[in-house]
């Protein structure tokens, strides 16, 4: 519905524009938070409030993003003039306060184990906020993320979950490299544990990282995310994109035939930009 | 002071003129120049202060983007994360500070402090201090090896808790940020240079002092500069090329004209007889000095008839002056003027000369026989005779009444004497009787010539030819005699040469000549009334007396120059009061000065002395005054100016009473052949009768040649007032201071 009447009103009009109109018409209600975690850092999360009963909504943005990435900024901006109360967090990836996208040559001292409690954090933070049950909804890695984050936590006060363009690692065409890699971790963790090494993970050909937290995201890999999904009581909804190339050529059917509800948007790629986000939009309309 | 200046020639002027036009131009064109070059200076100067401020600017832009840079550094997350944990910063420095999208080119080093300034880890590699001071983390230059760095601190902070987490440095080149942003008008960009080679610390300020630079070129300032100079040259070019053909053209139109017209001039120097013919002039193409031309060559015709003329008339006045009229012969003056010339020629080159002295014998019995007029036409006869004789080759002369003369040059003595008898051959076979005349006239030539070996004076020439002449109207002598030493000697003490070359240089220069004065007293008393002044010539401490100067002065016709001679020595008497004042002087003039207009002339210069002294003219009584009338008119001009006349030696010629009734004649001075008819009694009575005729026709009487007491009282009884003779007084170049009477004279009877 919502997506509808973004169509007509800007069918003619770039989507990028369409969204930065939406932005504007969005930011007056918006906050961005900032929590002290367990760790001792500070975390920030951008959260988009609304006074409506709609389900509130967590939005995770992707490997080493931030909440500002488009993909995610559009789907929190549109459901959030839905009506939802939208939080966009930003996974510190060991940085107090990050704003800013991480390179994949930075130094990386974080890991999945961080990042899921991370997640912990921000969804109790919003049921508490909200006294609702959460809706995730994630991109990309993001999206294994709050795969990881269900897995742990079983009681976690969430009600569906949205995971768009759901990636594992060591998947696609550096599968095998990763095999290599995970395998050159493991041998460096034999070595020293706090060592700095550079790994190839996910797009990263150089991820600079120490071997128990490369292996902490290395593990998570098709077999163990489609097992912890398996283990969900409730099954995600999964949205992918059908020219989306960073995924493995069988990730679908592997998807689907876990019962998982895999919608798969036509001539999408991974990030669903251009007109193929208003798809996506209809489809996480009709999917709340 | 007048500053005589010295004439240039137009060419002189017309290339100083071509030269101070040009230096003009050239200066001209330097001004200019200079003009161009103040410009350029001025706008140089603007452009430097231009240049000045793009290097401030650009400095301060530069500084501020590195210092941007940093800042933008500052707010990367990974600072952050390096800050809160720094157990990866070696990792990170090495790999992540200078290999990110905050982080220039141009940065060369990046380090991360803590709060206290201390590096999070040594870099041993690191081009920042391990301690920054934070209490100053301001920016400030380094140079090393002349390359300018730009140290930044900035402080990270976090975003969200505004809390200082540690400190980034970074030291970046700041000449490429410079070059990049330095959009250079004035400054050259690639002349940009630092004379710094080596320092740790400068502020930014005062590195600006050590950045060198040149000036870009300004197109503008250049294209105008290059624009001024090529039309500045291509007016001098032009200004030359008109100079080349302007001055030419005027050289031609004016200088060619004026030169023409000046050759011409000169053309007329060296031959001004020349006529010039309107018809053969070249047109000058000037109005005004075609003007000029035609004027000149006008004024030149009219002078040079002026001058045909004046030579005609000037030719015909010479020969006046200069040719005697009766006979067409060169007169005395024109000998003298020869003679002088020849005298001088002959000091400095002696020649062989000769002189002829021809003379008429009996020529006053023949004036006397046959009248004046035969006399005439016989001198002119024996003139012609002569010239026929010489065919022109010699000029002939009359220096005297009968008396022709003729100077040969280069002829030797020989040679005279052929033509000497040539001519005495002509006049005696001359036929006379023609002219009334019916005796035969006879001619005497005396010869003398020079004898250039013996350095001998050719003014003894003349002096010897009267010798020979004299010898050769004596009997027993040819009539044609050649002066010879032995002829000298016979005839001294008539001739004496010493007396002659003595008298002619003080008639000619004053040489010698002296006054005597001799007194006339007044009978009564036998005081000096007057004195009179008698010639004298001193000559190798002797005296010459007048009985040997007249007949030479007379022989030569030299009375003028004498007379004058005497009248300036008398003046100078005067002066110098060798006359005592309140007596008198009785002056001597001989009868052809006083039918000399100069006379009165020379005389008026005794006009001063006139209150002092009573002054007489003595005409003597046996000159012979041929113009009367002259003679009279002269004489009572003088009256008139105060002199007195006095009539001297009168009785002792054959015109005594003529002369006294044709002539204003004061005092009548006696002859002393007269005075001494008193010693002879059948004649005193004669004297008796003469003195009172006299006396009573109004005349004062003076005697002269008393030499007795007798005597003088005698001569007082007849009537003599006064007298003179060596009774009162020899003549003596001093006068005794014998008192003067001081009446006056008295000249009536």
């Amino acid at each position: 519905m919502i997506a509808s009447i973004y169509r007509t009103l800007f069918r003619n009009v770039p989507g990028s524009i369409g969204l930065v109109c939406l932005l504007l018409t969005g930011s007056a209600a918006s906050e961005v938070v900032h929590e002290k975690l367990e760790n001792g850092l500070m975390a920030s999360a951008y959260y988009l409030p609304s006074d409506g009963q709609n389900s509130p909504i967590l939005i995770l943005h992707g490997f080493l993003q931030t909440w500002d990435f488009f993909t995610v900024r559009r789907i929190a901006t549109a459901l959030h003039e839905a009506g939802h109360p939208v939080l966009l967090p930003n996974l510190t990836l060991g940085i107090e306060n990050r704003r800013q996208s991480l390179a994949c040559e930075a130094v990386h001292n974080h890991s999945m184990y961080q990042d899921v409690s991370e997640i912990a954090f921000w969804v109790k933070w919003l049921s508490h906020d909200t006294g609702r049950p959460i809706t995730l909804i994630g991109h990309s890695a993001g999206s294994l993320t709050l795969v990881a984050y269900l897995d742990r936590y079983h009681d976690a006060p969430v009600g569906k979950s949205i995971l768009i363009s759901l990636i594992a690692f060591a998947q696609g065409p550096v599968a095998k490299e990763n095999k290599k890699e995970q395998l050159r971790a493991e041998a460096d963790l034999h070595k020293a544990t706090d060592k700095l090494h550079s790994y190839r993970l996910a797009y990263c050909d150089k991820f600079i990282t120490t071997p128990v937290n490369y292996l902490s995201y290395l593990t998570w890999n098709q077999q163990r995310t489609l097992d912890a999904i398996v283990r969900m009581d409730r099954k995600p909804s999964i949205i992918l994109g059908s020219n989306d190339n960073r995924l493995g050529s069988d990730w679908k059917q592997q998807l689907q035939a876990l019962e998982a509800s895999v919608i798969e948007i036509e001539g999408a790629d991974h990030f669903f930009d251009h007109s193929h986000e208003f798809d996506l939009l209809d489809s996480i309309e009709q999917l709340l | 002071m007048a500053i005589s200046l010295k004439p240039l020639s137009l060419s002189v002027f017309t290339t100083f003129f071509v030269m101070v036009f040009l230096i003009l131009l050239f200066g001209l064109g330097h001004l200019t120049y200079r003009e161009i070059d103040k410009l350029d200076s001025k706008f140089r100067a603007a452009n430097e202060l231009r240049a000045e401020s793009e290097i401030q600017s650009t400095l301060n832009e530069s500084i501020n983007l590195i210092e941007q840079q940093t800042v933008q550094l500052a707010v990367w997350e990974e600072l952050t994360q390096q800050l809160n944990n720094s157990t990866f910063y070696t990792y990170w420095y090495r790999h992540r500070s200078k290999s990110n999208s905050f982080v220039s080119d141009y940065t060369l080093d990046v380090a991360l402090y803590d709060l206290q300034g201390r590096v999070l880890a040594p870099i041993d590699t690191s081009l920042l201090p391990a301690q920054i001071n934070i209490d100053n983390t301001n920016r400030y230059l380094r140079v090393s090896q002349s390359e300018p760095l730009l140290v930044v601190i900035k402080p990270v902070i976090d975003a969200f808790t505004q809390r200082t987490l540690g400190y980034v440095a970074t030291i970046n080149r700041l000449l490429p940020v410079f070059n990049s942003l330095g959009n250079f008008n004035q400054v050259d960009p690639n002349s940009l240079s630092i004379d710094i080679i080596e320092t740790d610390r400068i502020e930014s300020q005062a590195f600006i002092e050590h950045i060198h630079y040149q000036l870009s070129s300004d197109p503008y300032t250049e294209a105008m500069k290059t624009v001024f100079e090529e039309s500045l040259l291509h007016l001098a070019n032009i200004a030359f090329i008109l100079t080349l053909l302007i001055f030419p053209l005027a050289a031609w139109l004016v200088n060619r004209p004026i030169l023409q017209i000046s050759q011409q001039i000169d053309q007329l120097k060296k031959n001004p007889q020349t006529l010039v013919s309107s018809h053969k002039k070249t047109p000058l193409l000037i109005k005004e000095l075609d003007k000029i031309q035609d004027s000149l060559n006008a004024y030149h015709n009219q002078l040079n008839q002026v001058n045909t003329t004046l030579d005609e008339k000037t030719r015909e006045l010479n020969d006046l002056t200069h040719h005697d009229p009766l006979t067409g012969a060169l007169n005395r003056t024109a000998f003298d003027n020869y003679w002088h010339e020849v005298s001088d020629v002959f000091q400095y080159s002696p020649n062989l000369i000769c002189l002829i002295l021809f003379d008429i014998n009996h020529f006053k019995a023949l004036n006397d026989t046959y009248g004046h007029q035969a006399g005439d036409k016989v001198l002119i006869a024996v003139s012609q005779t002569i010239k026929n004789i010489f065919h022109g080759r010699e000029q002939l002369f009359r220096i005297g009444g009968d008396e022709f003369a003729s100077v040969l040059i280069g002829v030797n003595p020989r040679k005279a004497m052929q033509i000497a008898k040539q001519c005495h051959l002509a006049i005696t076979s001359y036929p006379f009787k023609k002219l009334g005349i019916n005796e035969p006239v006879r001619m005497s030539i005396g010869v003398a010539h020079t004898k250039p070996d013996e350095n001998e004076n050719i003014n003894s020439l003349q002096w010897q030819a009267d010798i020979a002449i004299h010898f050769a109207k004596r009997p027993g002598y040819s009539s044609i005699v050649r002066f010879t030493p032995e002829l000298a000697e016979n005839a001294q003490g008539l001739f004496s040469n010493r007396t002659h070359s003595a008298v002619y240089e003080a008639i000619t220069r004053g040489t010698g000549l002296i006054m005597h004065y001799q007194p006339i007293v007044n009978l009564e008393d036998g005081k000096p009334q007057y004195y009179e002044a008698l010639v004298r010539i001193v000559h190798e401490g002797q005296l010459i007396m007048p009985s040997h100067i007249f007949p030479l002065v007379e022989a030569r016709s030299l009375e003028l120059d004498l007379d004058r001679q005497v009248i300036t020595k008398i003046l100078e008497d005067m002066q110098h009061q060798v006359i005592p004042i309140g007596t008198g002087v009785s002056i001597n003039i001989s009868a052809p000065a006083i039918v000399e207009s100069e006379l009165l002339k020379w005389l008026a210069e005794f006009k001063p002395y006139m209150d002092d002294y009573k002054l007489l003219i003595e005409v003597t009584e046996t000159a012979l005054i041929t113009q009367l009338q002259t003679a009279r008119n002269n004489l009572e001009s003088l009256r008139s100016m105060g002199f007195r006349v006095a009539l001297d030696d009168f009785g002792s010629g054959y015109s005594s009473l003529r002369y006294l009734g044709a002539m204003p004649v004061d005092v009548v001075k006696f002859d002393i052949t007269l005075t001494r008819l008193l010693d002879d009694e059948a004649n005193s009575p004669i004297l008796n009768y003469l003195a009172k005729m006299i006396t009573e026709s109004g005349h004062l009487l003076v005697a002269e040649g008393i030499e007795s007491e007798d005597n003088a009282e005698q001569l007082a009884k007849l009537g003599f007032r006064y007298g003179q003779g060596y009774y009162f007084g020899k003549p003596t170049i001093t006068i005794q201071s014998l008192k003067s009477t001081d009446d006056p004279l008295n000249y009536s009877a």
